[in-house]
């Protein structure tokens, strides 16, 4: 009996050792442990929002929003998708990732804070909930709705200034740089929502991040919202009431302000990261994650005649990694464009802080966290004072026109052209010049950047395959006599 | 006849006479008494470089006589070492690139390597305490030391007799310790402080140091005979990558030492980032944890195979995420371990047996990347020396060299894959089988 006991209790603890020890060792927070609890439905905007009511017909409802966003959103947007995007079962990228990093990655927190809905952004990684039955649905970008959701219901509502309606919880989407700021989250990385595509995550095979362009981005969702310039409430409205709330300035174009305003939000924020990061690691005594710097300035294959012995290193220490440069040519065209509308050049300025960061990763192998720390947030301030410029300019027709020029007219100030400020000045051209008609004068741009900013087919190996060769590839020469030849 | 015995009697003593004085004579000219005794200088003493025209007189060390041969050893060493240009290298215009890129020099300055001490180092030695020196390259002094204080001695009788450590403090290397002749070549082949190619210099465009001691020499025209030939190859190999593994990981001490300067990049697989990233989309070719950077395997690859302790080997497998505090103690203890084996393997006799099995074993291994493999070639090639194996293997180390060899123009290994280089150890085994060479097991 005593001998039946022993086995028993020796049995309990290789038992209790086995279940507490059945996670391999991963970094990070740990993995949501059950499926079930990432459960919070987030389909109580279905309902209304998915096809035309006839009990709003009375309200004119539908002056106002589109009768079919959600249906848009869930047919085509590849949002709906995403976490279909990190199943393993379901997506062959994923899959993979999951077998080389060792762990579910449907299940890990890091994943789950871009590919579902967070439904608390602001928590540490380790305490988040998340809700994954519409991908990254309506809350991730409107806001969690428990408080707004009832208001917003009302006939009030619409004439809420937004500051209160930001207070319940609902995010500003109309206004350009919130928007981008919102989109940003993901599209760059958080270092407060925990949200950032490691050097591993690339490693085990997340295809990287393509440059992020808000106004592209939001046509190719496909956009499910109406635009103000055909939304008959918003034209019937006074030029003032337009402006105080819904952010619309009658007499401009929507486009050349998004996409100005798109762009400084999106260097602020690209620079924020750097500087959280470069924070947090001057404690811990850690080099910056590999992702921060330029990933091609290592992962090329070396040559004898090699063209960047020939360029040379342009005052950097050779053979130092140097940061992996935001896109900061489609900043300076619309600096250019503040300069012909009387702002003064900030274009030495932005030179400044932009060496001074280089130089913070230049100062030792990896970099100098401190100083890279200090020089990034002087970067983010500095595009913040440069938003607030712009914001104040008058964007209409002739200001199109004039920012798709600079845009066309913009050449790279550094070294070489690269395939980051490529893309996304094709983009901004396009955006600008081509929004509405076929872009065939932009045909010849096609051999070296992406016309549309979708990831489709997001399991195809052989797509991910084609989007890594575009970099590696990027022959700045030919692009830029293709790029030159541009006419609005 | 009186007058007749007399005049025989005569001429043999003038003869005994002349046969003593002749001797004398000859004793006095060809055993000069030395000048002055030969003893070690003074702690004050200079010692100097007297350059390659103290040795290169055609009754000293230029004969001018057939490559090799006592006596011809300057000229076969002017002829073909490839160390004789290793001074005019530094004017070429690469070499110039490299110092303009690496110093930062802006256009308006003359990038002149020649003058630079850091290239002189290795490049010409002699030069950085005698400018005079630079056109000796890395000459004669280079490897067999100063020669200012044995000179004008070292051809006497008298030298013979002094010890080892009462030459060295004169100043000549002892090249006849294949440990310390190793110690004296990795100082440049690998590096030593002061003096490394670190991944700076390399990305200004000087190529990578990969040394391996047995398969230099193997190239290099020899202007001396080793001792014991048969022995040599095998020994050659074994001594080669001890030391190189030892100079290696002195550095990578030195630099995990230096807050400021880890990671020092050259210490790690060139490689593991150095690829164009869609060589991974079929799978990550590395061993090393997901992203992570590990250290070079060129140097302590085969270690194992020298029954080197293998509980150090654990270094092998770390990384830049490794603190490096951390990598510097674990570098120390496989140093200790890399000594202990030195000292026993420096006199150890050559076995056939050993080198055979050594064979066997590298044809069955697996080589998870280029470093590891390249150096499994090697050592097949040294092995295949010691053995004198038939022609036939030789085709087969060729086709493994020629796997292994880099595309043209390409200065990594964009189409090596473990699995391709595992196919060629197979035939290569396959050259194995049918020569008879002795073998584990083999019974004569």
């Amino acid at each position: 009996m005593a001998l039946v006991r022993m086995m028993i209790v020796i049995g309990f603890v290789v038992l209790s050792f086995g279940y507490a020890n059945d996670d391999p060792p991963i970094k990070g927070a740990p993995l949501v442990r059950n499926e079930a609890l990432v459960t919070h439905n987030a389909s109580r905007c279905m309902p209304c929002h998915e096809t035309r009511r006839e009990e709003f017909e009375k309200d004119g409802v539908y002056k106002f929003i589109r009768p079919d966003c959600a249906m848009v959103w869930k047919t085509h947007d590849p949002h709906s998708r995403a976490s279909e995007a990190i199943d393993p079962e379901k997506n062959a990228i994923a899959a993979r990732m999951a077998s080389a990093l060792g762990y579910n990655v449907k299940l890990k927190p890091e994943c789950l804070t871009c590919h579902s809905v967070d439904t608390t952004p602001n928590a540490p990684l380790t305490e988040k909930k998340f809700s994954w039955r519409y991908g990254v649905g309506c809350e991730s970008c409107h806001g969690m709705a428990t408080q707004w959701f009832e208001p917003h219901t009302l006939s009030t509502w619409r004439k809420t200034v937004p500051s209160e309606k930001e207070k319940l919880g609902l995010v500003d989407l109309r206004d350009p740089s919130k928007r981008t700021a919102k989109c940003a989250t993901c599209h760059i990385g958080s270092s407060a929502e925990g949200k950032f595509v490691t050097h591993e995550m690339y490693a085990a095979g997340h295809p990287p991040l393509l440059p992020f362009e808000p106004v592209t981005f939001g046509r190719d969702q496909p956009q499910h919202w109406s635009l103000p310039e055909t939304n008959e409430f918003i034209q019937s409205e006074s030029a003032e009431d337009a402006l105080r709330y819904f952010h619309v300035r009658k007499g401009e174009q929507r486009v050349p302000r998004a996409l100005a305003l798109g762009a400084l939000t999106v260097l602020r924020d690209s620079a924020r990261l750097i500087a959280d990061h470069a924070e947090k690691e001057s404690s811990t005594g850690n080099a910056l994650d590999f992702a921060h710097f330029d990933c091609f300035a290592c992962h090329k294959d070396l040559v004898s005649d090699s063209s960047r012995l020939k360029r040379g290193y342009d005052t950097l220490t050779p053979g130092r990694p140097p940061m992996r440069k935001p896109p900061i040519d489609l900043i300076r065209a619309v600096l250019a464009f503040g300069l012909e509308n009387g702002r003064r050049d900030f274009d030495p300025e932005l030179n400044e802080k932009l060496n001074g960061l280089r130089l913070a990763f230049d100062r030792r192998p990896f970099g100098d966290n401190k100083a890279i720390a200090s020089a990034a947030r002087q970067l983010e301030h500095w595009a913040s004072d440069r938003l607030a410029d712009m914001s104040n300019l008058h964007y209409d027709e002739a200001a199109r026109i004039s920012l798709l020029n600079q845009v066309l007219q913009t050449r790279p100030r550094s070294i070489d052209w690269e395939y980051d400020s490529a893309q996304q000045l094709t983009w901004a051209a396009k955006a600008l010049g081509w929004y509405d008609k076929p872009s065939t004068e932009l045909q010849p741009l096609t051999r070296f950047v992406l016309m549309n900013s979708l990831l489709t087919k997001a399991d195809s190996q052989a797509v991910f395959r084609d989007r890594l060769r575009l970099r590696y590839r990027f022959d700045p020469i030919e692009f830029n006599k293709a790029w030159t030849t541009l006419r609005p | 006849m009186p007058y007749v015995e007399r005049a025989v009697r005569s001429l043999w003593f003038l003869m005994v006479f002349a046969f003593v004085a002749g001797s004398l004579a000859w004793a006095a000219t060809n055993n000069p008494p030395p000048a002055e005794p030969i003893a070690p200088p003074t702690s004050n003493s200079p010692i100097g470089y007297v350059g390659n025209a103290g040795c290169s007189a055609t009754g000293c060390h230029n004969n001018m006589g057939p490559a090799g041969t006592p006596g011809a050893e300057y000229s076969t060493w002017a002829a073909a070492d490839p160390h004789a240009k290793a001074y005019g290298v530094l004017f070429h215009p690469d070499a110039e690139r490299m110092e303009r890129l690496y110093r930062k020099l802006p256009p308006s300055v003359v990038a002149a390597p020649q003058n630079d001490e850091l290239c002189l180092k290795c490049h010409a030695p002699m030069a950085v305490s005698n400018p005079q020196l630079k056109n000796d390259a890395v000459g004669c002094e280079s490897c067999h030391g100063p020669a200012g204080q044995w000179r004008t001695t070292h051809y006497l009788r008298d030298w013979q007799s002094l010890s080892n450590d009462a030459k060295v403090s004169l100043g000549l290397a002892n090249t006849k310790n294949l440990v310390s002749r190793v110690e004296m070549c990795a100082k440049c082949h690998v590096g030593a402080p002061g003096m490394e190619v670190d991944h700076e210099l390399i990305a200004s465009g000087h190529p990578r140091l990969l040394f391996d001691y047995s398969a230099y020499h193997d190239l290099l025209p020899r202007h001396w005979k080793e001792p014991d030939e048969t022995a040599f190859p095998a020994r050659a190999w074994a001594v080669g990558r001890l030391v190189a593994a030892k100079s290696a990981l002195d550095l990578l001490t030195l630099h995990a030492q230096d807050e400021k300067k880890w990671p020092e990049l050259a210490d790690f697989n060139c490689y593991a980032c150095h690829r164009p990233l869609t060589a991974d989309l079929d799978g990550p070719t590395s061993a090393q944890p997901l992203g992570e950077l590990g250290l070079t395997s060129w140097h302590l690859a085969l270690l194992d195979r020298l029954n080197v302790d293998n509980e150090h080997l654990a270094v092998r497998h770390l990384g830049l995420r490794t603190p490096r505090l951390g990598m510097a103690a674990s570098a120390d203890k496989l140093k200790s371990a890399i000594d202990t084996r030195l000292h026993t393997i420096d006199h150890q006799p050559f076995d056939p047996k050993w080198a055979a099995n050594l064979q066997q074993a590298l044809t069955n291994s697996e080589n998870k990347d280029w470093d590891s493999a390249t150096q499994n070639y090697l050592a097949l090639a040294a092995m295949h020396r010691a053995l004198k194996s038939p022609p036939k293997q030789k085709d087969q180390l060729t086709a493994l060299r020629d796997f292994l060899r880099f595309e043209p123009g390409h200065n990594s290994p964009s189409r090596f894959s473990p699995q391709g280089y595992r196919q060629e150890l197979i035939k290569f085994g396959a050259t194995r089988n049918d020569d008879p060479t002795p073998k584990p097991g083999d019974v004569r």
